[in-house]
Protein backbone atom coordinates (compact mmCIF):
# COMPACT_ATOMS: atom_id res chain seq x y z
CA UNK A 1 0.00 0.00 0.00
CA UNK A 2 1.25 3.40 -0.92
CA UNK A 3 0.98 6.38 1.39
CA UNK A 4 1.27 9.86 -0.05
CA UNK A 5 1.56 12.93 2.19
CA UNK A 6 1.41 16.26 0.41
CA UNK A 7 1.75 19.74 1.86
CA UNK A 8 0.46 18.54 5.23
CA UNK A 9 -0.08 21.31 7.81
CA UNK A 10 -0.96 20.52 11.43
CA UNK A 11 -1.99 23.10 13.99
CA UNK A 12 -3.22 23.04 17.59
CA UNK A 13 -4.92 26.42 17.87
CA UNK A 14 -2.10 28.91 17.39
CA UNK A 15 0.64 26.33 17.76
CA UNK A 16 1.98 25.08 14.43
CA UNK A 17 3.15 21.50 14.80
CA UNK A 18 3.97 20.70 11.16
CA UNK A 19 4.26 22.71 7.98
CA UNK A 20 4.09 21.63 4.34
CA UNK A 21 5.17 18.06 5.01
CA UNK A 22 5.54 16.06 1.80
CA UNK A 23 6.82 12.50 1.47
CA UNK A 24 5.57 9.14 0.32
CA UNK A 25 5.90 5.56 1.45
CA UNK A 26 6.00 2.79 -1.13
CA UNK A 27 4.42 -0.60 -0.65
CA UNK A 28 6.53 -2.84 1.60
CA UNK A 29 8.87 -0.02 2.54
CA UNK A 30 10.19 0.78 6.03
CA UNK A 31 10.29 4.56 6.40
CA UNK A 32 11.46 6.35 9.54
CA UNK A 33 10.46 9.82 10.64
CA UNK A 34 13.25 11.30 12.71
CA UNK A 35 13.45 14.64 14.44
CA UNK A 36 14.10 16.22 17.83
CA UNK A 37 11.64 15.71 20.69
CA UNK A 38 8.56 17.88 20.41
CA UNK A 39 9.09 18.67 16.74
CA UNK A 40 5.76 17.18 15.68
CA UNK A 41 6.55 13.54 14.77
CA UNK A 42 3.69 12.02 16.76
CA UNK A 43 1.33 14.62 15.32
CA UNK A 44 2.29 13.66 11.77
CA UNK A 45 1.87 9.96 12.58
CA UNK A 46 -1.54 10.60 14.17
CA UNK A 47 -2.59 12.44 11.03
CA UNK A 48 -1.43 9.47 8.90
CA UNK A 49 -3.54 7.20 11.10
CA UNK A 50 -6.60 9.40 10.67
CA UNK A 51 -6.61 10.25 14.37
CA UNK A 52 -6.06 13.94 13.76
CA UNK A 53 -7.49 16.02 10.92
CA UNK A 54 -4.95 17.93 8.80
CA UNK A 55 -5.14 21.72 8.98
CA UNK A 56 -3.99 21.80 5.36
CA UNK A 57 -2.76 19.50 2.62
CA UNK A 58 -3.76 15.87 2.35
CA UNK A 59 -2.85 12.28 3.03
CA UNK A 60 -3.89 9.47 0.73
CA UNK A 61 -3.56 5.72 0.88
CA UNK A 62 -3.65 4.06 -2.51
CA UNK A 63 -5.26 7.26 -3.72
CA UNK A 64 -8.03 7.40 -1.05
CA UNK A 65 -7.99 10.40 1.18
CA UNK A 66 -7.57 9.56 4.90
CA UNK A 67 -10.51 10.97 6.89
CA UNK A 68 -10.54 8.81 10.01
CA UNK A 69 -9.14 5.59 11.45
CA UNK A 70 -8.95 2.82 8.85
CA UNK A 71 -8.45 -0.28 10.98
CA UNK A 72 -8.39 -2.63 8.02
CA UNK A 73 -5.53 -0.73 6.40
CA UNK A 74 -3.50 0.77 9.24
CA UNK A 75 -2.52 -0.49 12.67
CA UNK A 76 -0.93 1.67 15.32
CA UNK A 77 1.65 1.04 18.01
CA UNK A 78 1.50 3.95 20.41
CA UNK A 79 4.38 5.66 22.13
CA UNK A 80 3.11 4.54 25.55
CA UNK A 81 1.82 1.25 24.12
CA UNK A 82 -1.78 1.72 25.27
CA UNK A 83 -2.18 -1.84 26.53
CA UNK A 84 -5.36 -2.42 28.52
CA UNK A 85 -4.07 -3.04 32.04
CA UNK A 86 -7.05 -5.17 33.09
CA UNK A 87 -6.60 -7.56 30.17
CA UNK A 88 -4.01 -10.33 29.95
CA UNK A 89 -1.47 -10.24 27.11
CA UNK A 90 -3.61 -12.64 25.10
CA UNK A 91 -6.81 -10.68 25.71
CA UNK A 92 -5.02 -7.50 24.64
CA UNK A 93 -4.05 -9.11 21.35
CA UNK A 94 -7.65 -10.25 20.94
CA UNK A 95 -9.03 -6.68 20.94
CA UNK A 96 -8.84 -6.02 17.18
CA UNK A 97 -10.25 -9.51 16.55
CA UNK A 98 -13.15 -8.80 18.91
CA UNK A 99 -13.84 -5.57 17.07
CA UNK A 100 -14.03 -7.51 13.81
CA UNK A 101 -16.43 -10.02 15.36
CA UNK A 102 -14.11 -13.03 15.19
CA UNK A 103 -15.61 -15.86 17.31
CA UNK A 104 -14.04 -16.53 20.69
CA UNK A 105 -12.24 -19.75 19.84
CA UNK A 106 -10.61 -18.46 16.65
CA UNK A 107 -9.74 -15.26 18.48
CA UNK A 108 -7.91 -17.16 21.11
CA UNK A 109 -6.02 -19.31 18.63
CA UNK A 110 -4.99 -16.35 16.49
CA UNK A 111 -3.85 -14.38 19.54
CA UNK A 112 -1.76 -17.28 20.77
CA UNK A 113 -0.24 -17.65 17.30
CA UNK A 114 0.72 -13.99 17.24
CA UNK A 115 2.15 -14.07 20.75
CA UNK A 116 4.26 -17.04 19.69
CA UNK A 117 5.32 -15.02 16.64
CA UNK A 118 6.77 -12.33 18.92
CA UNK A 119 8.26 -14.89 21.30
CA UNK A 120 5.76 -14.54 24.15
CA UNK A 121 4.11 -17.95 24.31
CA UNK A 122 4.60 -18.24 28.06
CA UNK A 123 3.34 -14.78 28.93
CA UNK A 124 -0.12 -15.11 27.36
CA UNK A 125 -1.94 -15.13 30.68
CA UNK A 126 0.05 -12.37 32.37
CA UNK A 127 -1.24 -8.84 32.78
CA UNK A 128 0.84 -5.96 31.36
CA UNK A 129 1.94 -4.90 34.85
CA UNK A 130 3.56 -8.31 35.32
CA UNK A 131 5.61 -8.01 32.12
CA UNK A 132 8.95 -6.30 31.46
CA UNK A 133 9.12 -3.26 29.17
CA UNK A 134 10.42 -5.34 26.29
CA UNK A 135 7.67 -7.92 26.73
CA UNK A 136 4.96 -5.25 26.84
CA UNK A 137 6.45 -3.92 23.65
CA UNK A 138 6.03 -7.29 21.98
CA UNK A 139 2.42 -7.54 23.16
CA UNK A 140 1.70 -4.16 21.55
CA UNK A 141 3.29 -5.35 18.30
CA UNK A 142 1.34 -8.62 18.37
CA UNK A 143 -1.84 -6.61 18.89
CA UNK A 144 -1.02 -4.38 15.92
CA UNK A 145 -0.39 -7.50 13.80
CA UNK A 146 -3.79 -8.82 14.88
CA UNK A 147 -5.35 -5.91 13.00
CA UNK A 148 -4.25 -7.63 9.76
CA UNK A 149 -3.60 -4.22 8.25
CA UNK A 150 -1.09 -3.69 5.48
CA UNK A 151 0.38 -0.60 7.09
CA UNK A 152 1.94 -0.34 10.55
CA UNK A 153 2.43 3.03 12.21
CA UNK A 154 4.88 2.85 15.11
CA UNK A 155 5.46 5.79 17.43
CA UNK A 156 8.83 5.47 19.21
CA UNK A 157 7.95 1.92 20.20
CA UNK A 158 11.31 1.31 21.87
CA UNK A 159 11.74 4.69 23.56
CA UNK A 160 11.40 3.19 27.05
CA UNK A 161 14.07 0.55 26.51
CA UNK A 162 17.85 0.62 26.90
CA UNK A 163 19.95 1.02 23.74
CA UNK A 164 20.94 -2.65 23.46
CA UNK A 165 17.45 -4.09 23.90
CA UNK A 166 16.23 -1.39 21.57
CA UNK A 167 18.52 -2.41 18.72
CA UNK A 168 17.90 -6.12 19.27
CA UNK A 169 14.11 -5.72 19.34
CA UNK A 170 14.34 -3.33 16.42
CA UNK A 171 16.17 -5.92 14.36
CA UNK A 172 13.65 -8.61 15.28
CA UNK A 173 10.79 -6.27 14.46
CA UNK A 174 12.26 -5.34 11.10
CA UNK A 175 12.63 -9.04 10.13
CA UNK A 176 9.15 -9.88 11.37
CA UNK A 177 7.51 -7.05 9.46
CA UNK A 178 9.48 -7.87 6.35
CA UNK A 179 8.26 -11.48 6.53
CA UNK A 180 4.72 -10.25 6.98
CA UNK A 181 5.12 -7.92 4.01
CA UNK A 182 4.10 -4.84 5.98
CA UNK A 183 4.52 -1.24 4.93
CA UNK A 184 5.94 0.62 7.92
CA UNK A 185 6.16 4.20 9.14
CA UNK A 186 8.39 4.33 12.17
CA UNK A 187 8.80 7.40 14.35
CA UNK A 188 11.99 7.73 16.37
CA UNK A 189 14.36 10.31 17.77
CA UNK A 190 17.25 7.84 17.76
CA UNK A 191 19.78 8.21 14.92
CA UNK A 192 21.05 4.68 15.51
CA UNK A 193 17.61 3.18 15.27
CA UNK A 194 16.70 5.09 12.12
CA UNK A 195 20.00 4.25 10.42
CA UNK A 196 19.80 0.60 11.42
CA UNK A 197 16.19 -0.17 10.45
CA UNK A 198 15.05 2.02 7.59
CA UNK A 199 14.87 1.85 3.82
CA UNK A 200 14.38 5.60 3.80
CA UNK A 201 14.58 8.25 6.48
CA UNK A 202 12.50 11.43 6.53
CA UNK A 203 14.48 13.99 8.56
CA UNK A 204 12.31 16.63 10.23
CA UNK A 205 13.32 20.03 11.54
CA UNK A 206 12.55 21.27 15.06
CA UNK A 207 8.97 22.51 15.53
CA UNK A 208 7.20 23.33 13.34
CA UNK A 209 8.25 20.13 11.63
CA UNK A 210 9.27 20.56 8.02
CA UNK A 211 11.01 17.97 5.87
CA UNK A 212 14.74 18.73 5.86
CA UNK A 213 15.73 15.83 3.69
CA UNK A 214 14.61 12.36 2.68
CA UNK A 215 17.58 9.99 2.85
CA UNK A 216 17.61 6.74 0.93
CA UNK A 217 19.57 4.09 2.81
CA UNK A 218 21.82 2.09 0.47
CA UNK A 219 20.72 -1.45 -0.21
CA UNK A 220 21.59 -3.87 1.34
CA UNK A 221 21.25 -1.89 4.56
CA UNK A 222 24.67 -1.28 6.12
CA UNK A 223 25.56 -3.20 9.25
CA UNK A 224 26.02 -1.40 12.56
CA UNK A 225 29.69 -0.47 12.86
CA UNK A 226 30.44 -0.57 9.13
CA UNK A 227 32.00 2.44 7.40
CA UNK A 228 28.79 2.92 5.43
CA UNK A 229 26.77 2.98 8.66
CA UNK A 230 29.10 5.61 10.12
CA UNK A 231 28.71 7.78 7.04
CA UNK A 232 24.94 7.57 7.30
CA UNK A 233 25.03 8.27 11.04
CA UNK A 234 27.30 11.27 10.51
CA UNK A 235 25.05 12.63 7.78
CA UNK A 236 21.99 12.33 10.03
CA UNK A 237 23.89 13.99 12.88
CA UNK A 238 24.80 16.91 10.62
CA UNK A 239 21.20 17.33 9.54
CA UNK A 240 19.74 17.11 13.03
CA UNK A 241 22.27 19.23 14.84
CA UNK A 242 22.94 21.79 12.10
CA UNK A 243 22.60 25.30 13.46
CA UNK A 244 19.15 26.67 12.83
CA UNK A 245 18.94 30.00 11.00
CA UNK A 246 18.32 32.59 13.70
CA UNK B 1 -7.59 -14.71 57.68
CA UNK B 2 -10.36 -12.14 57.28
CA UNK B 3 -12.85 -14.48 58.94
CA UNK B 4 -10.50 -14.93 61.88
CA UNK B 5 -10.17 -11.15 62.25
CA UNK B 6 -13.96 -10.69 62.18
CA UNK B 7 -14.43 -13.47 64.73
CA UNK B 8 -11.83 -11.93 67.06
CA UNK B 9 -13.37 -8.45 66.84
CA UNK B 10 -16.84 -9.86 67.48
CA UNK B 11 -15.66 -11.90 70.46
CA UNK B 12 -13.77 -8.97 71.98
CA UNK B 13 -16.82 -6.71 71.58
CA UNK B 14 -19.12 -9.24 73.20
CA UNK B 15 -16.65 -9.80 76.02
CA UNK B 16 -16.35 -6.05 76.66
CA UNK B 17 -20.13 -5.73 76.62
CA UNK B 18 -20.49 -8.59 79.07
CA UNK B 19 -17.77 -7.18 81.37
CA UNK B 20 -19.22 -3.64 81.33
CA UNK B 21 -22.73 -4.79 82.19
CA UNK B 22 -21.85 -7.63 84.57
CA UNK B 23 -19.67 -5.33 86.71
CA UNK B 24 -22.47 -2.77 86.82
CA UNK B 25 -20.34 0.14 85.56
CA UNK B 26 -22.99 1.09 83.03
CA UNK B 27 -26.60 2.05 83.41
CA UNK B 28 -28.70 -0.92 82.23
CA UNK B 29 -31.02 1.54 80.44
CA UNK B 30 -28.14 2.69 78.25
CA UNK B 31 -26.43 -0.66 77.86
CA UNK B 32 -28.52 -3.62 79.00
CA UNK B 33 -26.74 -6.78 80.17
CA UNK B 34 -25.72 -9.11 77.36
CA UNK B 35 -27.75 -11.90 78.90
CA UNK B 36 -30.97 -9.83 78.78
CA UNK B 37 -30.41 -9.00 75.13
CA UNK B 38 -29.81 -12.64 74.28
CA UNK B 39 -33.00 -13.50 76.15
CA UNK B 40 -34.89 -10.76 74.28
CA UNK B 41 -33.56 -12.09 70.98
CA UNK B 42 -34.71 -15.58 71.93
CA UNK B 43 -38.16 -14.34 72.89
CA UNK B 44 -38.63 -12.69 69.52
CA UNK B 45 -40.55 -14.74 67.04
CA UNK B 46 -37.99 -15.51 64.26
CA UNK B 47 -40.81 -14.83 61.80
CA UNK B 48 -41.07 -11.24 63.13
CA UNK B 49 -37.42 -10.35 62.72
CA UNK B 50 -37.08 -12.22 59.46
CA UNK B 51 -40.06 -10.27 58.10
CA UNK B 52 -38.70 -6.93 59.33
CA UNK B 53 -35.28 -7.60 57.84
CA UNK B 54 -36.80 -8.73 54.55
CA UNK B 55 -38.97 -5.60 54.29
CA UNK B 56 -35.99 -3.32 54.98
CA UNK B 57 -33.66 -5.20 52.63
CA UNK B 58 -36.16 -5.13 49.78
CA UNK B 59 -36.73 -1.40 50.21
CA UNK B 60 -33.03 -0.56 50.40
CA UNK B 61 -32.27 -2.77 47.40
CA UNK B 62 -35.08 -1.23 45.35
CA UNK B 63 -33.94 2.31 46.14
CA UNK B 64 -30.32 1.39 45.45
CA UNK B 65 -31.21 -0.31 42.16
CA UNK B 66 -33.21 2.69 40.94
CA UNK B 67 -30.38 5.02 41.93
CA UNK B 68 -27.81 2.84 40.15
CA UNK B 69 -29.81 2.62 36.95
CA UNK B 70 -30.00 6.42 36.86
CA UNK B 71 -26.68 7.46 38.38
CA UNK B 72 -24.28 5.26 36.42
CA UNK B 73 -25.42 6.35 32.94
CA UNK B 74 -25.65 9.98 34.08
CA UNK B 75 -22.17 9.66 35.60
CA UNK B 76 -20.72 8.15 32.41
CA UNK B 77 -22.33 10.85 30.27
CA UNK B 78 -21.18 13.72 32.48
CA UNK B 79 -17.77 12.18 33.17
CA UNK B 80 -17.01 11.76 29.46
CA UNK B 81 -17.65 15.45 28.87
CA UNK B 82 -15.17 17.90 30.38
CA UNK B 83 -17.59 20.86 30.25
CA UNK B 84 -20.45 18.96 31.85
CA UNK B 85 -18.28 17.49 34.60
CA UNK B 86 -16.83 20.90 35.46
CA UNK B 87 -20.36 22.25 35.74
CA UNK B 88 -22.05 19.37 37.54
CA UNK B 89 -19.49 17.73 39.78
CA UNK B 90 -19.36 20.55 42.36
CA UNK B 91 -23.16 20.82 42.29
CA UNK B 92 -23.58 17.13 42.95
CA UNK B 93 -20.93 17.19 45.66
CA UNK B 94 -22.81 20.01 47.40
CA UNK B 95 -26.14 18.24 47.10
CA UNK B 96 -24.62 15.18 48.76
CA UNK B 97 -23.96 17.23 51.87
CA UNK B 98 -27.59 18.41 52.13
CA UNK B 99 -29.38 16.36 54.81
CA UNK B 100 -32.01 15.13 52.41
CA UNK B 101 -33.65 13.16 55.19
CA UNK B 102 -35.49 16.41 56.05
CA UNK B 103 -37.36 15.77 52.82
CA UNK B 104 -38.85 12.62 54.25
CA UNK B 105 -42.09 14.27 55.47
CA UNK B 106 -42.56 15.65 51.94
CA UNK B 107 -41.95 12.23 50.42
CA UNK B 108 -44.29 10.64 52.95
CA UNK B 109 -46.98 13.24 52.21
CA UNK B 110 -46.78 12.62 48.46
CA UNK B 111 -45.97 8.91 48.34
CA UNK B 112 -47.63 7.75 51.56
CA UNK B 113 -46.14 6.13 54.64
CA UNK B 114 -45.64 2.75 52.98
CA UNK B 115 -42.82 1.32 50.91
CA UNK B 116 -42.71 3.95 48.11
CA UNK B 117 -41.60 6.88 50.25
CA UNK B 118 -38.86 4.77 51.89
CA UNK B 119 -37.59 3.47 48.58
CA UNK B 120 -37.57 7.05 47.26
CA UNK B 121 -35.57 8.30 50.26
CA UNK B 122 -33.08 5.43 49.99
CA UNK B 123 -32.75 6.00 46.25
CA UNK B 124 -32.26 9.74 46.69
CA UNK B 125 -29.42 9.13 49.13
CA UNK B 126 -27.79 6.46 47.01
CA UNK B 127 -27.93 8.53 43.81
CA UNK B 128 -25.36 11.20 44.63
CA UNK B 129 -22.40 9.12 45.79
CA UNK B 130 -22.87 6.75 42.87
CA UNK B 131 -23.12 9.58 40.32
CA UNK B 132 -20.10 11.42 41.77
CA UNK B 133 -17.95 8.30 41.98
CA UNK B 134 -18.86 7.44 38.39
CA UNK B 135 -18.10 10.94 37.09
CA UNK B 136 -14.71 10.95 38.80
CA UNK B 137 -13.76 7.42 37.78
CA UNK B 138 -14.86 7.96 34.19
CA UNK B 139 -13.00 11.28 34.03
CA UNK B 140 -9.78 9.45 34.84
CA UNK B 141 -9.96 7.17 31.82
CA UNK B 142 -6.56 7.18 30.11
CA UNK B 143 -7.17 9.08 26.83
CA UNK B 144 -4.43 7.03 25.16
CA UNK B 145 -6.50 3.87 25.69
CA UNK B 146 -9.50 5.57 24.13
CA UNK B 147 -7.44 6.67 21.10
CA UNK B 148 -6.00 3.17 20.76
CA UNK B 149 -9.47 1.64 20.81
CA UNK B 150 -10.67 4.16 18.22
CA UNK B 151 -7.67 3.45 15.99
CA UNK B 152 -8.68 -0.20 15.97
CA UNK B 153 -12.08 0.76 14.63
CA UNK B 154 -14.24 0.87 17.77
CA UNK B 155 -17.50 2.86 17.73
CA UNK B 156 -18.27 5.33 20.54
CA UNK B 157 -20.52 2.78 22.24
CA UNK B 158 -17.79 0.19 22.05
CA UNK B 159 -15.25 2.60 23.54
CA UNK B 160 -17.58 3.14 26.52
CA UNK B 161 -18.19 -0.57 26.97
CA UNK B 162 -14.66 -1.84 26.37
CA UNK B 163 -12.52 0.98 27.77
CA UNK B 164 -14.38 3.54 29.87
CA UNK B 165 -16.50 1.19 31.97
CA UNK B 166 -13.84 -1.42 32.74
CA UNK B 167 -11.29 1.23 33.57
CA UNK B 168 -13.73 3.12 35.82
CA UNK B 169 -15.24 0.03 37.41
CA UNK B 170 -13.26 -0.04 40.67
CA UNK B 171 -14.23 3.59 41.31
CA UNK B 172 -17.85 2.96 40.37
CA UNK B 173 -18.02 -0.06 42.67
CA UNK B 174 -16.64 2.03 45.54
CA UNK B 175 -19.48 4.50 44.88
CA UNK B 176 -22.03 1.70 44.73
CA UNK B 177 -20.87 0.41 48.10
CA UNK B 178 -21.33 3.82 49.70
CA UNK B 179 -24.65 4.22 47.91
CA UNK B 180 -25.96 0.92 49.17
CA UNK B 181 -24.88 1.67 52.72
CA UNK B 182 -26.68 5.02 52.59
CA UNK B 183 -29.80 3.48 51.08
CA UNK B 184 -29.93 0.97 53.92
CA UNK B 185 -29.38 3.59 56.62
CA UNK B 186 -31.95 6.00 55.22
CA UNK B 187 -34.59 3.33 54.66
CA UNK B 188 -34.16 2.36 58.33
CA UNK B 189 -34.35 6.06 59.27
CA UNK B 190 -37.52 6.45 57.21
CA UNK B 191 -39.06 3.45 58.91
CA UNK B 192 -37.98 4.90 62.26
CA UNK B 193 -39.67 8.23 61.56
CA UNK B 194 -42.95 6.83 60.32
CA UNK B 195 -44.51 3.55 59.26
CA UNK B 196 -45.48 0.23 60.73
CA UNK B 197 -42.93 -2.28 59.54
CA UNK B 198 -39.23 -2.89 58.90
CA UNK B 199 -36.15 -2.83 61.13
CA UNK B 200 -36.45 0.93 61.67
CA UNK B 201 -40.01 0.64 62.90
CA UNK B 202 -39.04 -2.14 65.32
CA UNK B 203 -36.19 0.00 66.65
CA UNK B 204 -38.59 2.91 67.15
CA UNK B 205 -41.24 0.76 68.80
CA UNK B 206 -38.85 -0.77 71.31
CA UNK B 207 -37.06 2.50 72.06
CA UNK B 208 -40.33 4.27 72.83
CA UNK B 209 -41.20 1.73 75.48
CA UNK B 210 -37.74 2.00 77.13
CA UNK B 211 -37.38 -1.70 76.47
CA UNK B 212 -33.61 -1.55 76.45
CA UNK B 213 -33.06 -5.26 75.97
CA UNK B 214 -35.53 -5.35 73.07
CA UNK B 215 -34.01 -2.25 71.53
CA UNK B 216 -30.54 -3.77 71.68
CA UNK B 217 -31.84 -7.01 70.26
CA UNK B 218 -32.96 -4.99 67.23
CA UNK B 219 -29.66 -3.14 67.09
CA UNK B 220 -27.89 -6.51 66.98
CA UNK B 221 -30.23 -7.63 64.22
CA UNK B 222 -29.59 -4.43 62.26
CA UNK B 223 -25.84 -5.02 62.54
CA UNK B 224 -26.27 -8.62 61.39
CA UNK B 225 -28.33 -7.39 58.45
CA UNK B 226 -25.67 -4.84 57.49
CA UNK B 227 -22.93 -7.46 57.61
CA UNK B 228 -24.99 -9.93 55.56
CA UNK B 229 -25.85 -7.30 52.96
CA UNK B 230 -22.22 -6.17 52.74
CA UNK B 231 -21.01 -9.71 52.24
CA UNK B 232 -23.48 -10.27 49.42
CA UNK B 233 -22.49 -6.90 47.93
CA UNK B 234 -18.78 -7.76 48.00
CA UNK B 235 -19.46 -11.08 46.33
CA UNK B 236 -21.57 -9.47 43.58
CA UNK B 237 -19.03 -6.69 43.05
CA UNK B 238 -16.20 -9.19 42.65
CA UNK B 239 -18.26 -11.16 40.16
CA UNK B 240 -19.05 -7.96 38.25
CA UNK B 241 -15.39 -6.97 38.08
CA UNK B 242 -14.45 -10.45 36.89
CA UNK B 243 -17.02 -10.24 34.13
CA UNK B 244 -16.32 -6.72 32.93
CA UNK B 245 -12.58 -6.47 33.48
CA UNK B 246 -11.20 -9.40 31.56
N1 LIG C 1 -3.24 17.51 21.60
C1 LIG C 1 -2.39 18.56 21.57
N2 LIG C 1 -2.83 19.79 21.86
C2 LIG C 1 -1.99 20.85 21.83
N3 LIG C 1 -0.70 20.77 21.52
C3 LIG C 1 -0.19 19.57 21.23
C4 LIG C 1 -1.02 18.39 21.24
N4 LIG C 1 -0.25 17.33 20.91
C5 LIG C 1 0.99 17.82 20.70
N5 LIG C 1 1.03 19.16 20.89
C6 LIG C 1 2.19 20.01 20.71
O1 LIG C 1 2.64 19.88 19.39
C7 LIG C 1 4.05 19.83 19.32
C8 LIG C 1 4.48 18.54 18.67
O2 LIG C 1 4.15 17.46 19.49
P1 LIG C 1 4.40 15.94 19.08
O3 LIG C 1 3.80 15.71 17.74
O4 LIG C 1 3.95 15.07 20.18
O5 LIG C 1 6.01 15.92 18.95
P2 LIG C 1 7.03 14.70 18.98
O6 LIG C 1 6.26 13.43 18.81
O7 LIG C 1 7.95 14.98 17.85
O8 LIG C 1 7.75 14.75 20.28
C9 LIG C 1 4.54 19.97 20.76
O9 LIG C 1 4.87 21.31 20.98
C10 LIG C 1 3.35 19.57 21.59
O10 LIG C 1 3.36 20.25 22.81
MG1 LIG D 1 6.08 11.82 20.10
Amino acid sequence: MRIAVSDLDLRYGDLIAARKITFDVRPGEFVSLIGPSGCGKSSVLRALGGLQPPSGGEITIDGDRVRGPQPTRMAYVFQDLALFPWRTARRNVEVPLELRGVPRKQRRERAEQLLARVGLTDAADQHPAQLSGGMRQRVAIARALACDAGILLLDEPFAALDEQTRLRLGGELRRLLEEEGKTVVFVTHSLQEAAYLSDRIVVLSPRPATVKEVITVPSPRPEVGSAEFHRLHAHLTDLLFAAEPA
Amino acid sequence: MKAAAYATVTLVTLLAWWLLTATGVTNPLILPPLGDVVAALRQQDPATWAAAMAVTTVRATAGFAAATVLAVPVGVLVGRNATLSHAYEPLLATLTAVPLVVLYPVLAATLGLGTSSKVALGGLYAFFPIAIATIRAVGQTDPVLVTAMRSMGATHGRVIRAVVVPSALPGIVAGLRIGFGLALVTVIAGEFIAGDDGVGYQLAASSQGYQSADLFAWVVLAVVLTIAVNTVFTFLATTLERTLRR
